[in-house]
């Protein structure tokens, strides 16, 4: 088996996923070339599988957040003893679970490390539902 | 939803492939399902990961790691977990293409790896038969 035939296998563990098309090319431009490629992609597919199988207690499990400010978002933490620390900003309307937006995770006041961040969510969460 | 631009996962993972082999992309996967039914399991009884360690008498940093995939059991070790959490660790190691032709749909494409409860039907037994039939569980593939 090839590595393209374990992602098809892959895949089918998480069907209820959506991911705006900006998404992956954000991802391996934050882990490109940083020698943490692999440990990365493990705790994504960990982080992907505790959320498609806990999704309605999802805030209840460690390196989720849904975001006070703006709680139709829920952030992923993955990060690796100062290797990376990197967010995910997605949602969970009743389409399925949809990745929006990721990013690198540099400050220590979490109140205002998103304020950034959600507004590109925000448009891209509207690109995707086809709202205005 | 727009699907025109909507994209499945897969085009995140496409852009792993050149760092990975098949091997680290399953083991990834299977070691995600151990961590998420462990979570499940304590979720269902009610406990935090103090209690839980407490309850499976290991340290708090244990179950920290098993839940967060950063924890490579051996198969013995998997084993001693599931007979403490009431759950059946058993194994499927197949060809592919019979796999998707012999298993159920919900378990097509699954991992090989199969961590769930005890069924019903073995629970209702008395506790000499349920390990009787635990132990003749069959092997799939």
């Amino acid at each position: 088996m090839n590595a393209n035939r374990a992602i098809e296998q892959l895949e089918m563990c998480f069907n209820g996923f959506i991911v705006h098309p900006d998404l992956p090319k954000e991802i391996i431009c934050l882990i490109d070339g940083t020698g943490y490629e692999k440990i990365f992609f493990h705790q994504l597919i960990h982080k992907l599988t505790i959320l498609s199988e806990h999704h309605k207690h999802i805030v209840q499990i460690k390196d989720f957040e849904r975001l006070s400010y703006a709680p139709e978002f829920y952030s992923i933490h993955l990060h690796s003893n100062g290797k990376f620390n990197i967010r995910i900003l997605f949602s969970m309307p009743e389409e399925g679970i949809i990745l929006l937006h990721t990013f690198y995770e540099r400050g220590r006041k979490r109140s205002t490390d998103y304020t950034k961040q959600i507004p590109i969510a925000k448009k891209r969460l509207s690109d995707l539902m086809g709202k205005e | 939803m727009n699907r025109e631009i909507a994209k499945p996962i897969s085009a995140v993972f496409d852009e792993f492939v050149p760092y990975l082999s098949a091997a680290d992309i399953l083991f990834a996967k299977n070691l995600a399902k151990i961590s998420s039914k462990i979570i499940n399991k304590r979720l269902e009884l009610g406990m935090n990961q103090k209690v839980f360690a407490e309850y499976l008498g290991v340290s708090q940093g244990m179950v920290s790691k098993w839940e967060s995939s950063d924890y490579n059991f051996t198969i013995k070790a998997l084993t001693e977990v599931c007979c403490k959490l009431d759950l059946i660790f058993d194994m499927q190691i197949c060809e592919v293409a019979t796999k998707v032709e012999n298993l159920s749909i919900k378990d097509k494409y699954s991992t090989g790896l199969v961590l769930g409860k005890k069924k019903e039907t073995i629970n209702k037994k008395t506790q000499d038969h349920r390990q009787a039939l635990v132990c003749d569980l069959p092997l799939a593939g």
